[in-house]
């Protein structure tokens, strides 16, 4: 006896042949993508470049002189705009008084005015992003648009990053910002293109006091080499961040 | 009895049928979403898209390796350097980022056009500026508001009046 289909029965049957057919599909689209990102995909494979290698970066706060040179240099290399009160590294001037210790950074150290207070405790003290071993600003976003790479320093995936502004609120330093025109996290990478190109970060480059030193702490460089002989402190260690700029006679009021 | 049963089954059977229909709709719609939200070279070497460090490395570099780049072309200037108090700088601490201009030498000038303002950001008198470190000026005081190059040559910057007696 021939059996009769109805409309019902035939858009169950035709629904599940779908079903069945398309689960393979999908399967092995999912299986491909998991074996092109074992192999290699792009023509670096970057856990062999990182291998060997782990950044770090000294400040010497008695050579800073507070010129400003590196604010500069540091928004030309990394397009960030000039006049925008927004910074990947900026200078402090610390000035101990009587009544307390006033901070001041006018256009992110570029402009110091000649100040009123003459005596007591002045000084100038070099700000950038830490590159914390453990970074907060990783840990709190929520798009997977920043990351550590293996070498240690920390990037933002501009085209991933939704700009939401967590890893604004979680950096303890004030490190990051919304970039003014692609509207998305900015922050210091050491200038890790041009490191990748063996060449040293643009504030390191044109600072004119050497109080800026940047290395491969796995390699005898300078930086490990103040490591090893000089006294050094970082910023904020009770926030366990593990930050890896290492700053040289950092006196006990900076923050 | 047996009529009963039979209908019993059915049941079953259709109601299977549709937790399967569902349990594979949602794996599809799972599938879809996983090829087409997650990008290709996320969790590569960690929770974050690979290919970004290509993109981020990538990057056109503005500022040159050092002064041996600039000296190059630029032999009688780095010589009138050399040995003088401005002989450790970087040409571009001043001159600004070189590296379009080492592709387009005729196209892209790094000329200095006004000193006053740009020599001031390292020797303006400023209390937190150690003298021990820098010579330092009341900018205005010490030049009335010229310009430095009408006295000092920033290559040679103690040498007075233009710079060729020293």
């Amino acid at each position: 006896m021939k059996k009769k289909i109805n409309r019902r029965e035939f858009l169950i049957t035709s629904c599940r042949l779908l079903a069945t057919a398309i689960i393979p599909v999908s399967s092995l689209g999912l299986m491909q993508k998991a074996s092109l990102a074992n192999g290699a995909v792009e023509d670096t494979d970057w856990a062999k470049v990182w291998e060997g290698k782990e950044w770090g970066f000294a400040v010497d706060t008695h050579k800073c002189i507070g010129c400003g040179m590196c604010v500069k240099a540091c928004k030309q290399e990394n397009h960030v705009p000039l006049d925008d009160e927004v910074y990947r590294t900026w200078v402090e001037r610390y000035i101990e008084t009587e009544q307390g210790v006033k901070i001041d950074s006018p256009d992110g150290g570029r402009k110091f005015p000649p100040n009123e207070v003459a005596g007591g405790k002045q000084f100038f003290v070099p700000k950038l992003c830490n590159q914390c071993k453990n970074p907060p600003c990783v840990q709190v976003c929520p798009v997977g648009a920043t990351y550590r790479t293996g070498d240690g320093v920390i990037l933002v995936d501009d085209k991933r990053c939704v700009g939401c502004r967590y890893c604004i609120q979680a950096c303890p330093y004030g490190a990051r910002f919304l970039h003014p025109e692609t509207h998305v996290a900015d922050k210091c990478t050491w200038c890790y293109h041009r490191v990748m190109k063996g060449l040293n970060p643009a504030c390191v480059t044109v600072c004119p006091a050497g109080a800026r030193k940047f290395g491969n702490l796995k390699d005898h460089s300078e930086v490990k080499e103040i490591l090893e002989t000089e006294r050094i402190r970082t910023l904020k260690p009770e926030k366990g961040t593990k930050p890896m700029v290492f700053y040289v006679g950092l006196d006990e009021v900076v923050m | 009895m047996a009529k009963a049963k039979e209908g019993g089954s059915g049941f079953t059977r259709s109601a299977l049928f549709r937790i399967g229909t569902l349990l594979g709709l949602v794996l599809v719609i799972f599938a879809f979403v996983r090829t087409t939200a997650v990008p290709a070279s996320f969790g590569e070497y960690g929770r974050y898209r690979g290919d970004n460090i290509t993109e981020n490395v990538n990057k056109e570099a503005g500022f040159t390796k050092d002064n041996s780049v600039c000296g190059k072309c630029h032999q009688a200037e780095l010589q009138t350097l050399a040995g003088n108090e401005h002989q450790a700088l970087n040409c571009e601490s001043c001159h600004g980022p070189g590296n379009r201009h080492t592709e387009q030498p005729a196209a892209v000038s790094l000329k200095i056009t006004e000193t006053a303002e740009l020599c001031s950001s390292c020797h303006a008198e400023i209390a937190a500026r150690s003298e021990d470190k820098i010579a330092t000026v009341r900018p205005f005081m010490h030049s009335g508001g010229g310009d430095c190059v009408m006295c000092h040559n920033p290559h040679r910057p103690l040498a007075r009046i233009g710079g060729e007696v020293q």
